[in-house]
């Protein structure tokens, strides 16, 4: 099962044609996600994507409101990974989901880039994703290339 | 006037307020203290942006960001910007996060920055609290404690510095700190315990 997470306006996802299996679920602002049990979804799934804006490096407000809501799944324990300190993830498919983080956005500075990657990949850790692919596009339209990288 | 952000920053139980300890430090400087939510009076926000020489974000960090609100605010001062609104004053910004690391406020750390590029807002300079559960875990149940080094001073004395950074309205470095007081293995083991009790005394009530 994947979970995609995405900002888009409904009739830009609509415009971008991906072909979901059944069990797949999408979280978007326009779908709405009141009562949704997001960090349930998030700890079961086989692929997490996420589809943001690019916000000043990092996720749009929705996006992140969105991981905001699965920190019941997340903690409140510590343990040490990777020789830092790092919430106890309680999830099933923890070292098992992909993590998949598009970012788009016209001007995309090198430096909002890098952190945007570093985001990317510290939170792949911090959810104990098995794996983190991250990719970039100018525009909206350009998000339809990512067919190609989802399972 | 220093103008206060309070993007939620919950976590800094245990001490006194941010907010308290910039405007005990900055003395005689008014300070204006703003609390970040999703409605908010915009033209009470804007005529505070332009007054204030100094705009202090205080904020919790989760998963290397600052929340959904505290981005949604940030955007809304870039378009006013944009729309012509003026900003002179320098932003700071004093980021909390539970991990023992305050590096890990790294990331957004640079978030901030990116959007001060954007709204072209000069950066002043940046605080990042680790090891924020100290204060609770640590507290001074026991006689050692009493007699050891408060461990919650450890982010009262960075405050102090950030505090005097703001009034002199001077760039400076960013700094990162964590309960040095405190091992990495004993945070960890004394937060989880505590996360425990405070699970079993709830189990109990419930029960």
């Amino acid at each position: 099962m994947k979970v995609i997470v995405h900002d888009l306006q409904e009739k830009s996802w609509q415009e971008l044609g991906m072909r979901l299996q059944e069990k797949d679920v999408v979280i978007s602002e326009s779908g709405g996600c009141e009562g949704t049990d997001i960090g349930g979804l998030m700890g079961s799934c086989s692929q997490l994507v996420l589809i943001s804006r690019c916000v000043y490096g990092g996720f749009s407000p929705f996006v992140q409101g969105v991981l905001e809501k699965c920190r019941k799944h997340f903690g409140p324990l510590l343990e040490m990974r990777h020789g830092q300190t790092h919430y106890e993830v309680k999830s099933a498919n923890k070292n098992t989901f992909g993590m998949v983080c598009c970012f788009y956005g016209n001007n995309i500075t090198p430096r909002e880039e890098q952190s945007a990657r570093i985001l990317s990949v510290s939170d792949g850790i911090s959810l104990q994703a098995r794996g983190v692919r991250i990719a970039f596009y100018d525009t909206v339209d350009q998000l339809r290339q990512l067919k190609g990288i989802l399972v | 006037m220093i103008l206060f952000l309070d993007g939620g920053y919950t976590l800094a139980d245990g001490s006194v307020a941010c907010a308290e300890s910039i405007r005990e430090y900055a003395r005689k400087e008014e300070l204006i203290s703003v609390k970040i939510e999703k409605h908010m009076d915009w033209d009470r926000i804007y005529r505070y942006l332009e007054d204030a020489h100094a705009i202090v974000l205080a904020a919790d960090v989760y998963l290397d960001s600052v929340s959904a609100d505290v981005l949604h605010f940030l955007e809304k001062v870039e378009q006013a910007v944009i729309n012509g609104e003026s900003i002179g004053g320098k932003f700071y910004a004093i980021l909390y996060t539970e991990l023992y690391e305050g590096e890990q406020t790294t990331v957004a750390m640079e978030v901030l920055k990116n959007f001060c590029v954007h709204a072209n807002i000069t950066w002043g300079r940046g605080l990042g609290i680790g090891g924020n559960k100290v204060g609770t875990a640590f507290g001074r149940r026991s006689l050692r404690n009493l007699f050891r080094t408060n461990a919650a001073d450890f982010r009262q004395r960075s405050l102090y510095e950030q505090a005097m950074f703001i009034r002199e309205k001077v760039q400076g470095a960013d700094v990162y700190i964590k309960p040095e007081e405190v091992s990495r293995k004993e945070y960890i083991r004394k937060i989880n315990h505590e996360m425990k009790k405070s699970n079993r005394v709830k189990i109990a009530h419930d029960i």
